[in-house]
């Protein structure tokens, strides 16, 4: 995706002269300036007082599988006022880009796995729902697929994810979403653990389980694909075969809690 | 007494009539019980016990007072405190707007030895939650008398726009001021019509009521459903998402079952069954505590599935929380004996005491040493102890539910003592043919789920 904004009107804002553009997603844009990596939202005049509680849960987090929030404003940009939010900068690519370069091994994949879950855990336990999490919201810490890290949480709300599940589309930011969420439902923890699952399923084949990118398909199209089996590589462990079954349980229930799934691939809390 | 052309109102929650004398009048239940309450103070708070009670890997066994011969249950909690407490956890529950604060600080008192005290609020029995329903079960008589509803604003408080959460404390507050250790939230009716708007009620009393709670007590998520609720996939699937959503662990949960086949009876529904053992094994296995109230020998069964806890009592009304109705008897004379019915817990089923009698004579089964059967048995001219028969009842449950607890696998414990019921009637059919009421029909439909 482009970059919407001018180098130097991000200097301006951020009054930093040394600002680096770092990408652009869904809804803004990152720029690393003082260490920290800034996300700016592109469309203008977002409230941010409509996620204080949100933006209050999340800087209480302190889990190595969750970014930091630090601070979250609004800063001027060319005469208008952007949401701006302070994270920590994890230099790494993000899962995206390694999907690309090949296979892990079972082990790196089901500590990848006990990362994601534990980092969900830990948005869970802060009364906090992710609802988008995919391959371009996980960074990987130092480049290691062993170390994840969620990024981008709060974006999603901030945006209203309900205007962007509207059908027909292009399958982008909702290939990763839950069927409750496609049929427009609350969002549950089970969603952001169905989003993971996918999200482990791709690294560990390549594809995506239910989708091919770019088809263009209707709510229905989109549903009933999702119920359908999906294929399994024999290749696979049985923990996580076992795993990413569960994750993509249609019942959002039969996906169980983050602890259940931790428990599956050896490491959970015992009741 | 309830009279009507010189008629008697009995509430009965069976098909079968032959209840009659079991039942209680509909006068009678309502009326302010005359027992002097004990003038000591409620023994405070003990939240810690609470918690330890509630999550230890032991199964929980609680004891519902009941209407009428509750003086009893302090020494049934005591049987069960030397014999069994190795094995199961066991507590107490008042149901709140029913009795007085007086009368329920002087029943919490009565057993100072019980660390798991619940004051169930019992909000369902608003009249714009199920009160109302429950009202034409008994013909026009509300669930909550006069004499004890003026005690509890938060049954008749009206509540235009729902729950609110000052609402909602007002129930917590009122729970701790009766002494108890475990809070509930409210508890309202889940109307099944309005599953979305139900169940994000459910999570909001949920939250309201965790803030209310004082500290770190523990509380449990109160539900009272209509079985639709777990008959129904689709509704059974809506729940489920949402008690695993929900940050609680713990749920009281309380269904109202079809009017039973017998007096004392077990659900028959296998439609309810199966949607109750969804609902305790997908909690069991995401480490969530599942208590199911009013629930007799059927919570015992699903101990077997992942359940944790059960709720039970001495009478009917607190074995089950079933569809009621009126029996109307033209009165021409004093009211119907009650048969003696005991329960014969190798057929896991309450019978009458004559075929009782009779199966314990042919010497498949041995007789029961209970201090409460010793103390039935001890007078051939003394009339049957109704509280005898439901102490037994209640120790029973509790050896059982301490059988359960004891061996390595529970659900094969269950279906263990459920083949050797199955063996037992078969043995004595020949001679003791039991029908009926008699006749433990709860035991194929059981068998058939085990399996």
């Amino acid at each position: 995706m482009e970059q919407k904004f001018e180098k130097a009107a991000i200097a301006a804002a951020l009054e930093d002269d040394s600002v680096e553009y770092l990408g652009t997603g869904t809804f803004g844009e990152s720029w690393l300036s003082h260490g920290r990596a800034i996300k700016i939202i592109h469309n203008p005049n977002q409230r941010l007082d409509r996620l204080q509680r949100e933006i209050d849960s999340h800087q209480r987090i302190d889990h190595s599988n969750v970014v930091k929030l630090f601070l979250a404003r609004s800063i001027e940009i060319s005469g208008n006022r952007h949401a701006a939010l302070e994270f920590e900068y994890i230099d790494g690519d993000s899962v995206r880009s390694t999907i690309a370069e090949g296979r892990p091994d079972a082990a790196t994949l089901r500590e990848f796995a006990r990362g994601i879950i534990s980092g969900l855990n830990a948005l869970h336990d802060a009364k906090l729902i992710h609802r988008d999490v995919k391959p371009e919201n996980i960074a990987l810490r130092g480049g290691n697929l062993t170390d994840p890290v969620i990024l981008d949480l709060g974006t999603a709300k901030l945006l209203d994810m309900d205007s962007i599940t509207q059908y027909p589309t292009i399958i982008g930011t909702t290939m990763y979403m839950a069927p409750e969420q496609l049929r427009s439902e609350r969002a549950l923890k089970a969603s952001d653990l169905w989003s993971a699952g996918v999200v482990i399923y791709e690294l560990a084949t390549g594809h995506h389980p239910f989708f091919t990118d770019g088809a263009k398909i209707t709510l229905n199209e989109a549903l009933e694909l999702l119920s359908r089996d999906f294929y399994m590589p024999e290749s696979l462990p049985i923990d996580l075969a076992t795993l990413i079954r569960k994750l993509l349980s249609v019942p959002a229930y039969q996906r169980g809690t983050g602890n259940k799934a931790l428990r599956i691939i050896g490491k959970g809390t015992v009741k | 007494m309830n009279e009507q052309n010189n008629e008697i109102h009995f509430v009965v929650d069976s098909e079968s009539v032959d209840n009659v004398g079991d039942a209680d009048e509909l006068d009678h239940e309502l009326r302010y019980e005359s027992v002097e309450p004990l003038d000591i103070e409620p023994s405070g708070n003990s939240s810690q016990e609470a918690f330890e009670a509630t999550i230890t890997a032991k199964p929980l066994m609680l004891i519902q007072r009941s209407h009428q011969h509750s003086k009893i249950l302090p020494q049934v909690y005591n049987e069960i405190a030397s014999k069994y407490s190795d094995y199961i956890d066991y507590g107490a529950v008042v149901p709140m707007p029913r009795m007085s604060p007086k009368q329920i600080k002087a029943y919490f008192n009565s057993i100072p030895d019980v660390s798991l005290k619940i004051a169930d609020p019992e909000s369902f029995a608003r009249m714009d939650s199920f009160g109302k329903t429950l009202r034409d079960q008994r013909d026009d008589q509300p669930y909550v008398g006069p004499s004890t509803i003026s005690n509890w604003d938060y049954l008749t408080k009206p509540l235009p726009n729902g729950p609110t959460k000052s609402w909602v404390s007002e129930v917590v507050s009122n729970q701790y001021e009766s002494g108890a250790t475990l809070i509930l939230s409210p508890g309202l009716w889940l109307d099944p019509a309005n599953s979305t708007g139900s169940l994000d009620s459910v999570r909001e009393q949920a939250e309201w009521c965790r803030e209310a709670v004082q500290d770190s007590d523990l509380f449990a998520v109160n539900l009272t459903l209509p079985s639709a609720w777990l008959s129904n996939p689709i509704l059974l699937e809506k729940l489920l998402n949402v008690l695993l959503d929900l940050d609680e662990s713990t749920f009281y949960i309380r269904v109202r079952w079809p009017l039973l086949a017998n007096p004392y009876g077990q659900l028959l529904d296998t439609s309810i069954l199966s949607g109750y053992i969804e609902l305790a094994s997908v909690l069991d296995e995401n480490d969530k505590v599942l208590i199911t109230a009013n629930t007799g020998l059927t919570g015992w069964l699903l101990l077997g599935r992942g359940a944790h806890g059960l709720s039970t009592g001495l009478g009917t009304g607190e074995r089950s929380f079933a569809d009621t109705r009126v029996i109307k008897i033209k009165q021409k004379g004093p009211r119907p004996a009650p048969t003696p019915r005991v329960f014969e817990s190798p057929l896991l089923h309450v019978i009458d005491k004559n075929t009782s009698d009779r199966i314990h004579a042919l010497g498949n089964t041995g007789t029961c040493g209970c201090v409460f059967c010793t103390h039935q048995s001890s007078s051939t001219t003394a009339p049957f102890s109704k509280p005898n028969a439901g102490a037994h009842y209640l120790l029973e449950t509790a050896r059982l539910t301490a059988e359960v607890a004891s061996a390595d696998n529970r659900l094969d414990a269950v279906k263990s003592l459920v083949d050797d019921a199955v063996s037992l009637r078969l043995a004595v059919a020949k001679n003791v043919p039991l029908t009926g009421t008699n006749d433990p029909k709860h035991l194929s439909v059981w068998k058939n789920l085990l399996v």
